[in-house]
């Protein structure tokens, strides 16, 4: 795997605007930088950190539900030791912390988030909701013109 | 005084559910009660639709077994176009098998490692912080990273079968979709981003060391805590082996004495009705010739040891003669040996994973049969929680009039109500103060059943777990939390 990023959509289509993280992932799949693996997920598990050890950046996608300026954002995601405490549906930090505990690998790490508005049962995403999606993969793409993994800083620890 | 506590939700279960226990003015334990507090109806919202639509549908009841709902489905649906699984091809029984197989392997790896673990490894007086996954994997490396690649393997199973790790598509009316393929065969024999299927075997072996080594050294606690006399109901080959694909619908009472006898699947609404609760959306299924009281079975890895005269792989197979040479008996009632059970089943999966790769009919393009047109169609599989029930009535145009469920963990409803009483008289009762640690227990004992919320009833729970014990008049005396 290299040099791939891994980019793990989260959220379930089924639940509105929580199809975010997929829709994203589609529009990706439409339009590839560089070597990106997608990954669909409905929730993480323990078993991701273990994925993603083998890549040097992994980029997270998911819905929010809180205001954010501009419809979505995109920050740095550290490990958090303190996040894992709900065993099988675990936060981007805790995985990221698993990962480095358990395979000494820390890839570099990113988290978009878009802000939806609807989330009762029902597939296909409000009116807002595209409109934030829309600004954030334009966003995504400008501000990665190269691959994840091509950013600087992919650290590996030693193993233990 | 009296007072009322509350556990809202429980943790580290699949899905939403609720413990009340009602103590009375000298502290004595009233009643205790694990409800089920949200409602799903697929079995009403799925009448109207065609008959082919429903293996697919009913995957979404869970996100954890969607394959068994899929299988126990397609076996209900065979029978509509006239299918039955003696008459299934060679080639679609044994993809679906190895897909079963893989399901029941990952599911019971979830529940041991992630789920079950940390209140073997810690004990209830850890901090609660520390009793989760992460807390496992900082303590025990080794065992989180084999546990999390045994799950994989499994998973990855599921995906070279079905398409997708979960909601994939494999079975068909009468059939399979589509075949394996050498490739994909050789990927689980020799190994690639998973560990091989030998490695699978190797290492299963070693978690029924390690949970040998926990019973010898935690005796006294497993052969008590939460133990009590049950039915116990599974599938059995014709021969009394062990199947959990399909077979015959064997039950025995606490003491081993048969209460059903190997009856055909497809007659199980002859012996078994449930009832109704008005503090639960679980129903209570049990035994019609033996009543509510006496009628109700544990069913699940534990229940399946039971039931099962020998299990058809030398591995796992040895290993049940061990589980039951340690306990002494030929039934076993102690809720806590289910942890036990369950690394026997995975052992056995892994085994006949293996035989079913290694079988070239597995490569065969073979996949489908069709016959005659039936109105009922009844499906029962040995899912990783228990026997599992489909069964569908269709009008001519092929729609469903008609669907009951009865899912796993509804059997296990009683069972799971009587752990929750046992506890909450030996941890709670005469107690001044409820400390998160005596919740825990309850919870403990629940978990041991591995209950899927989600299928039995409704959805997404919220993980924090709250108690509150109230007075008489509701008010509220004490708050007691935990994240786990």
């Amino acid at each position: 795997m290299g040099n791939r990023t891994l980019v793990i959509g989260i959220g379930n289509n089924s639940r509105g605007d929580d199809g975010l993280g997929w829709a994203c992932l589609d529009r990706l799949a439409e339009r590839p930088l560089g070597a990106w693996q997608l990954e669909y997920r409905y929730q993480l598990a323990p078993e991701d950190a273990e994925l993603m050890a083998h890549f040097p950046a992994v980029l997270f996608i998911d819905a929010c539900a809180s205001a954010l300026p501009g419809g979505f954002s995109l920050e740095p995601c550290p490990p958090d030791p303190g996040a894992g405490l709900y065993t099988h549906q675990q936060t981007p930090g805790a995985v990221l912390h698993l990962c480095r505990e358990l395979y000494g690998r820390q890839p570099q790490a990113w988290l978009l988030r878009i802000q939806g508005h609807k989330w009762t049962l029902g597939t296909g995403l409000t009116k807002a909701a595209r409109s934030n999606l829309k600004q954030a993969v334009a966003h995504l793409f400008q501000y990665f013109q190269e691959p994840l993994a091509a950013c600087p800083g992919p650290t590996f620890l030693a193993q233990n | 005084m009296a007072k009322k506590i509350i556990i809202d939700p429980v943790t580290r279960v699949e899905g939403h559910g609720r413990v009340t226990i009602h103590l009375n003015d000298q502290g004595t334990v009233e009643d205790a009660f694990f409800h089920i507090v949200e409602f799903r109806g697929f079995e009403r919202f799925i009448q109207g639709r065609p008959y082919w639509e429903v293996p697919v549908l009913v995957q979404r009841l869970c996100g954890i077994c969607p394959v068994s709902h899929h299988l126990a489905a397609a076996k209900a649906i065979d029978q509509l176009v006239g299918v039955d699984p003696e008459t299934l091809s060679p080639a679609a029984d044994k993809l679906r098998r190895l897909l079963h197989y893989g399901q029941v392997f990952q599911s019971h790896a979830l529940h041991f490692f992630y789920l079950a673990s940390p209140d073997l490894l810690f004990g209830e007086e850890q901090p609660v912080a520390l009793r989760n996954v992460v807390g496992v994997a900082m303590a025990d490396k080794e065992l989180a990273r084999k546990g999390i690649l045994m799950r994989k393997f499994g998973q990855e199973i599921i995906r070279a079968v079905a398409g997708k790790r979960i909601h994939g598509v494999a079975a068909v009316p009468g059939g399979m979709y589509q075949t394996f393929t050498a490739t994909e065969r050789d990927y689980f024999l020799q190994g690639g981003d998973v560990p091989s299927v030998d490695t699978m075997i190797e290492w299963s072996q070693e978690m029924l060391h390690f949970i040998r080594d926990y019973h010898d050294e935690h005796r006294a606690w497993l052969d008590t805590f939460a133990s009590y006399p049950s039915g116990h109901l599974g599938l059995v080959r014709t021969d009394g082996a062990l199947d959990l694909y399909h077979g015959r619908l064997r039950a025995i009472d606490s003491n081993g004495l048969r209460t059903l006898a190997d009856v055909p699947t497809d007659v199980y609404a002859k012996y078994f009705t449930e009832d109704v609760e008005r503090w639960s959306y679980m129903k209570f299924p049990y035994l019609k010739h033996l009543g509510r009281e006496k009628g109700w079975n544990r069913v699940g890895p534990l229940a399946r040891m039971n039931v099962c005269d020998y299990i058809p792989t030398p591995l796992a197979e040895k290993g049940r003669r061990g589980f039951f040479s340690y306990i002494g008996n030929s039934v076993n009632n102690h809720t806590m040996y289910t942890h036990w059970a369950r690394l026997i089943e995975m052992l056995h999966c892994a085994e006949v994973i293996r035989e079913l790769l290694n079988d070239p009919e597995l490569l065969s393009d073979d996949l489908q049969r069709s016959g005659r047109q039936r109105l009922e169609g009844i499906g029962i599989i040995e899912a990783p929680r228990g026997t599992l029930t489909h069964h569908y009535v269709v009008d001519e145009r092929g729609k469903i009039i008609r669907c009951n469920l009865i899912v796993s963990t509804t059997h296990n409803n009683e069972a799971m109500n009587r752990a929750v009483r046992w506890v909450a008289r030996q941890t709670l009762e005469h107690q001044s103060t409820i400390t998160e640690s005596m919740l825990n227990q309850v919870e403990v004992a629940i978990r041991a059943y591995d209950p899927c919320l989600s299928c039995a009833t409704h959805a997404l729970g919220k993980m924090p777990l709250q108690a509150e014990l109230y007075d008489h008049q509701g008010q509220c005396l004490q708050v007691v939390s935990n994240h786990g």
